[in-house]
């Protein structure tokens, strides 16, 4: 029911960008995009969760380069820990990530703008350790002993997941070369490796995952420079 | 276009911290399954007279609510789950008078191995065991004491994963 919910926010806003490319391309105008050219940036929502949240810790690197009209090769790099606390168990997560796709810009360019609309494709591979801190004895009979509770650690080692992203997303240019963005993602999990058939509860790179499902969530918003290269 | 991107960002952060709720109908750690059978006809199983059994947990009498007295010829018993044996004392004839419980007593010791098995994110794990021994008698305290009414068992399936059939079965 909370993946429905997600599903309703993630929905409206892309209907809400979808209205926004409508609108960017009633007035259209030559592509005044002539800066090709490599653009370098970071995730800004994970460096504010990093330092708001004791539960989490994580940087990415992202860089995109065009190198057709409307085509651009992206890449992601970019490390997580988390902890993640249910009633029964705390785990904690730690690992690496890559992406890599393709991103197709979507807008008609207006004179003076520099924005773009784009969805991306890409395939995403992380590599992670998980490590059980704290677990419960799920028992509906524990009046008579008592409830069971361990603190011993479950280590879980060189786990590894793959899966495929799409995405949709908007780059405004803020100052001359700088770029804010804001991408939505929706991920399938190809394969992923347990241990122990404990389930991972999260994935770097691929975020929080749900039983039962292949299914993942995610979005980033971030700050990027474009180094122009070539101007045309 | 800004305050739009800032709810955006504070509603995702919101939806994704959901908690996930442990359904009722999820398995829980199996009880042991302790049948009782005819001393004479080992396979005719056979009443036990008012049987009530208590669990022993460090010094501590505790009497399980559903077998206090019971004429029953089969239970189900949870097992400790901090340490890998359980120590019970089971009444037969069982009264209780003035406070004081009084019967035929023996006591039960049930040792095994203890296995985590992951449930899910929401349950956590629950046990399942291996039964290794089953006694009826102390054999640090009293080794050649006999039982009272127990006149033997024979444990059925080691492995307690569920509760589908019966782990032990007990003559008298």
């Amino acid at each position: 029911m909370k993946i429905s919910l997600m599903l309703k926010y993630f929905i409206s806003t892309l209907l809400t960008f979808y209205c926004f490319a409508i609108q960017a391309n009633a007035t259209v105008l030559n592509d005044s995009l002539k800066k090709y050219g490599l653009r370098v940036g970071t995730d800004i929502q994970k460096l504010i969760r990093s330092a708001s949240s004791e539960e989490y810790n994580g940087i990415s690197f992202n860089a995109d380069i065009r190198f057709k009209e409307s085509m651009f090769l992206f890449s992601e790099i970019g490390n997580e820990k988390k902890i993640v606390e249910y009633s029964n168990v705390d785990s904690k997560i730690s690992g690496n990530y890559i992406k890599l796709g393709l991103q197709f810009k979507l807008n008609r360019n207006i004179v003076g703008l520099r924005n773009l609309i784009y969805s991306s494709i890409g395939i995403g591979v992380s590599s992670f350790d998980q490590k059980i801190l704290r677990y419960g004895i799920y028992n509906i009979y524990s009046d008579l002993w008592g409830e069971f509770e361990s603190t011993d650690t479950i280590n879980l080692e060189s786990l590894n997941a793959n899966w495929i992203e799409i995405g949709f997303g908007v780059k405004t240019e803020i100052l001359n070369n700088l770029f804010l963005g804001i991408e939505l993602q929706l991920k399938n999990l190809i394969s992923q490796k347990n241990k122990n058939d404990i389930s991972n509860f999260y994935i770097p790179g691929f975020n929080r995952t749900y039983e039962g499902s292949n299914f993942g969530l995610g979005f980033n918003y971030s700050l990027t420079y474009l180094i122009p290269i070539i101007k045309k | 276009m800004r305050v739009f991107y800032t709810l955006i960002l504070i509603l995702l952060v919101l939806s994704c911290e959901s908690d996930d709720i442990c359904p009722e109908s999820t398995n829980s750690t199996p009880r042991l399954i302790i049948t009782f059978y005819d001393m004479q006809n080992t396979e005719v199983k056979k009443n036990v007279e008012d049987l009530a059994v208590y669990a022993i947990k460090d010094g501590q009498l505790n009497l399980m609510n559903e077998i206090n007295g019971i004429t029953t010829d089969s239970i189900n018993i949870p097992l400790r789950n901090d340490q890998a044996i359980s120590n019970f004392k089971f009444y037969k004839d069982f009264s209780f008078t003035n406070n004081v419980p009084s019967g035929m007593i023996d006591h039960l010791y049930v040792d095994y191995e203890i296995y985590q098995k992951f449930i899910s994110k929401a349950c956590g794990f629950i046990n399942n065991y291996n039964l290794l021994n089953f006694l009826t008698n102390d054999p640090l305290e009293n080794p050649s004491l006999p039982a009272n009414w127990i006149g033997g068992y024979v444990i059925e399936y080691n492995l307690i994963e569920n509760e589908n059939q019966s782990h032990v079965k007990i003559f008298h």
